[in-house]
């Protein structure tokens, strides 16, 4: 029964891992606490998660943690391109392991594996020496990325680097530009991480002769662990197997081509933006809502886009080095609207159709990928609640709005439409559009809007979290003087200022008929895509129906081979039975003429 | 295919670079391949003779770099053999298999009636022997299973492990040989030549 005993939670330095051998260890102690689970696996569970709870603070719980968290966690220690484990595994493996046969394919010593995770869960910092095994560190690298919850290309983003996959195999150029702007798509602290990585298997490749470690064997062995569906469905994995190692060994191969962004210094400055983008968009939602007020079915989604902007509000205001790790997921957490309208799909559909303007725009796919966070943050239960994930969308913001499509989601749409066009930005429609769709061409508008949001934030006075109309209309004003507009009246909270409400509902139309258009383009290439994929698999079926076809042509054949040796082997037998009748009958005769001459012979002595 | 439902699937597992590709490849293809080349997961059929009748043995040869938890439980629960490979170089080869084992035990439950073999595969290296036959024999005692040793590269023991691993199902009578009702005629035959010659 796995059970085990926690009473040392406080004094004693760490937590077994469970096993009965450790059990002892444990000191005794009056606080003892006795739990127990139903099997081995929710006992580990368990055990992470206090595990994290207690350690987190400390630097500790670095397994399976959101890899955002530790990197916001060490940012204390300076800037990083990687969590510091991963840099003192690389760092270690540089130094002694780059020439050693196998490596990160062969085992490491598992104990001492589960040694270096605890203490790296207990916020130790175990130092490396001579004696440490090579195959060891790399085992542990390894664990660390698919311990983590969230791969480092996040569940949302799998399908897309498949698709990304599949073109490379087609259009080698192509398929090097999509996955480069797929991958400058994620989120920071994932960029800087597989990017390092890359940059790494890069040099482990290097000594292939050596290490026998060619590009595709480190991506076999390592695509799993950087890409992987979130359902762990074997048909799933093995559809993807393939691609995922061809997608690794373009990533390591042409890592310099794919992650071109200068070297990042934390993860601090691009992560506020979008959560900025957050705030303004529930805002900016609330206003719309006054300006229409016959949004059907909107009430609760109302309402939770203005908690949502206090909370963005808060979450803004809230120093962030203070330990508050994940103050803001936890607060949106708090409220249920939000999870409602994470949840229903119903509120989800509806939703859009209320904010107005660039709501029109639910993807299936991301839709569906938002629903799957949902589900994914359900099963975790000692992972991200759906609270958290709001903290991702954020991140993802940036860049493509409608990745994040459901209520929460959509909303930041509008600001960047509203935003860009108060800002004076040349023509609104490519600005529309690069917030829209990633397109790489746009991204500069996107980001240049960004900056002026972010401009507005400094000059913004700190604001209340209580009434989140206020910073709105400051930022509003803001953007209007720097636009220059001059018609702007001083106090836009003002219910009055009709004409340009006016001119901004006809700006967010047009901005509106452009989202839409390049949304049915979006649309078009993703069911020209599907269509090819379709169209693929059925050739790959009627490939393999032919293969099986072919065997069992020769299966066939083997089986009447196999008669026609039955037939002779029953010709043979049929032949020796026959003999062997014949052999009786010899016999018989034979005994007769014994009997008759053993008689004759009587007979000649009983004359006698 | 109609064999489909009775084929007969032997999983190999073991960690990785052991040489579980290349006993599989010894076994199938008769080949040797100094390459290094890590598997995600291959599968291979062959035809042998099972409860008179013939079908298919499934050789799935599994990835040993890299777990997906997932598809190891599917392996199991799907096979009806096992093979667990370690490098005779390696003991931390040897050590990785114990999970694997625990996790057998724990899908299949009752381990005793499932052919398993424990296969300390490259022993041509005996000089950098890591380790020794006897402490794997003593293992597979404690697992209740049978252990050789073989050397894919060679081709030392190779056919054996798999006619012995066969010869363990007790549930069924399975075979490498196809023609095994020719052989039963011809024993018979020899039966009836060996009645014909008392006489």
């Amino acid at each position: 029964m796995p059970f085990w005993p926690i009473r040392h939670l406080k004094r004693s330095g760490r937590l077994p891992r469970g096993g009965a051998g450790e059990r002892e260890k444990v000191p005794a102690n009056p606080e003892a606490l006795l739990l127990m689970a139903s099997s081995q696996r929710d006992m580990e569970d368990w055990v992470q998660a206090i595990r994290r709870v207690i350690w987190a603070p400390l630097g500790g719980g670095i397994f399976g943690q959101r890899l955002e968290d530790t990197v916001h966690h060490e940012r204390k220690y300076g800037p990083r391109l990687a969590p510091l484990l991963v840099e003192q595994c690389v760092d270690f493996i540089r130094e002694r392991g780059l020439t050693e046969e196998g490596l990160f394919r062969m085992p490491g010593q598992a104990n001492l594996v589960r040694d270096l995770q605890d203490s790296f869960d207990c916020g130790e910092k175990p130092l490396f020496d001579s004696t440490t095994d090579v195959h060891t560190v790399a085992s542990l690298l390894k664990l660390y990325l698919r311990e983590l919850p969230e791969p480092v290309v996040p569940f949302a983003r799998y399908e897309d680097f498949l698709s990304c996959a599949q073109l490379l195999t087609k259009d080698e150029g192509e398929g090097t530009l999509e996955l480069a702007k797929q991958v400058s798509n994620l989120p920071q602290a994932n960029y800087n991480l597989l990017r390092y990585i890359c940059k790494f298997l890069d040099e482990v490749q290097a000594y292939s002769n050596v290490n026998k470690m060619s590009v595709q064997n480190l991506a076999t062995v390592f695509g799993p662990n950087i890409l992987r569906p979130q359902v762990e469905d074997p048909v799933t994995i093995m559809e993807g197997t393939s691609l995922v190692q061809h997608l690794m060994t373009v990533l390591i191969r042409k890592h310099g081509q794919l992650f071109t962004a200068p070297a990042p210094e934390g993860s601090t400055s691009p992560r506020r933006g979008p959560q900025c983008a957050v705030g303004w968009g529930s805002e900016e939602v609330t206003r719309d809502s006054q300006g229409e007020p016959c949004d059907p079915g909107l009430p609760a989604h109302r309402t939770s886009s203005l908690d949502g902007a206090a909370v963005a509000v808060l979450s803004r205001t809230a120093p962030t080095g203070a330990g508050s790790r994940c103050s803001p997921g936890k607060k949106v957490q708090t409220l249920p609207s939000w999870k409602s309208s994470f949840r229903q799909p119903g509120s989800r559909s509806g939703s859009p159709k209320g904010g107005g303007s660039s709501l029109e725009v639910p993807i299936i796919s991301s839709g569906g990928n938002w629903f799957m966070n949902g589900l994914s943050s359900l099963r975790g239960h000692r992972r991200a609640s759906s609270g958290d994930r709001l903290k991702d969308s954020g991140s993802v913001q940036r860049l493509s709005t409608y990745d994040n499509v459901p209520a929460p989601g959509v909303v930041p749409g509008i600001p960047s439409v509203a935003s860009m066009v108060w800002s004076g930005a040349s023509s609104s429609e490519s600005s529309v559009g690069g917030s829209l769709s990633s397109c790489t061409a746009c991204r500069a508008s996107d980001s240049s809007a960004r900056s002026s949001l972010h401009t507005d934030w400094a000059l913004e006075p700190s604001p209340l979290p209580s009434s989140s109309e206020d910073p709105k209309s400051l930022d509003l004003d803001h953007s209007l003087d720097e636009a220059g507009t001059g018609a702007s009246n001083s106090e836009p909270s003002e219910p009055g200022s009709a004409t340009r409400e006016h001119a901004r509902r006809s700006e967010a139309l047009q901005g509106l008929v452009t989202e839409l258009r390049a949304e049915l383009c979006r649309q078009r290439t993703e069911y020209e895509r599907s269509v090819k994929r379709i169209e693929e698999g059925s050739a790959d079926l009627r490939k393999r129906m032919s293969q099986l076809e072919e065997e069992l042509d020769q299966e066939k054949k083997k089986y009447i081979m196999l008669e026609i040796k039955l037939r002779n082997s029953e010709r043979a037998r049929e032949d020796a039975e026959r003999r062997n009748q014949l052999l009786q009958r010899e016999m018989e005769e034979f005994f007769s003429t014994l009997g008759s001459l053993t008689a004759g012979a009587k007979g000649a002595r009983a004359p006698k | 295919m109609p064999e489909q439902s009775n084929d007969y699937r032997v999983a190999v597992f073991g960690a990785g670079g052991v040489g579980k590709s290349s006993l599989v490849l010894r076994f199938v293809k008769g080949t040797f391949r100094e390459s290094y080349i890590p598997t995600v997961e291959d599968t291979y059929r062959q035809v042998i003779s099972c409860d008179k009748s013939i079908c298919t043995l499934q050789i799935t040869d599994t990835t040993g770099s890299h777990q997906f938890p997932a598809m190891q439980r599917l392996s199991i629960s799907k096979g009806h053999a096992f093979i667990l490979v370690y490098s005779i170089t390696s003991r931390q080869s040897l050590e990785e298999l114990k999970p694997i084992y625990e996790q057998i035990c724990e899908i299949k439950g009752d381990v005793e009636s499932i052919p398993i073999m424990l296969v300390g595969n490259k022993c041509d290296e005996s000089p950098s022997r890591e380790v020794q036959s006897s402490e794997a024999e003593a293992l597979a005692r404690t697992w209740k299973c049978a252990f050789m040793e073989t050397s894919a590269k060679l081709n030392h023991n190779v056919k054996e492990l798999f006619q012995e691993l066969l010869n363990l199902e007790k549930r069924r009578t399975v075979s490498l040989q196809i023609d095994g009702k020719k052989s039963k005629q011809q024993k018979r035959k020899e039966k009836l030549k060996g009645k014909c010659v008392i006489m």
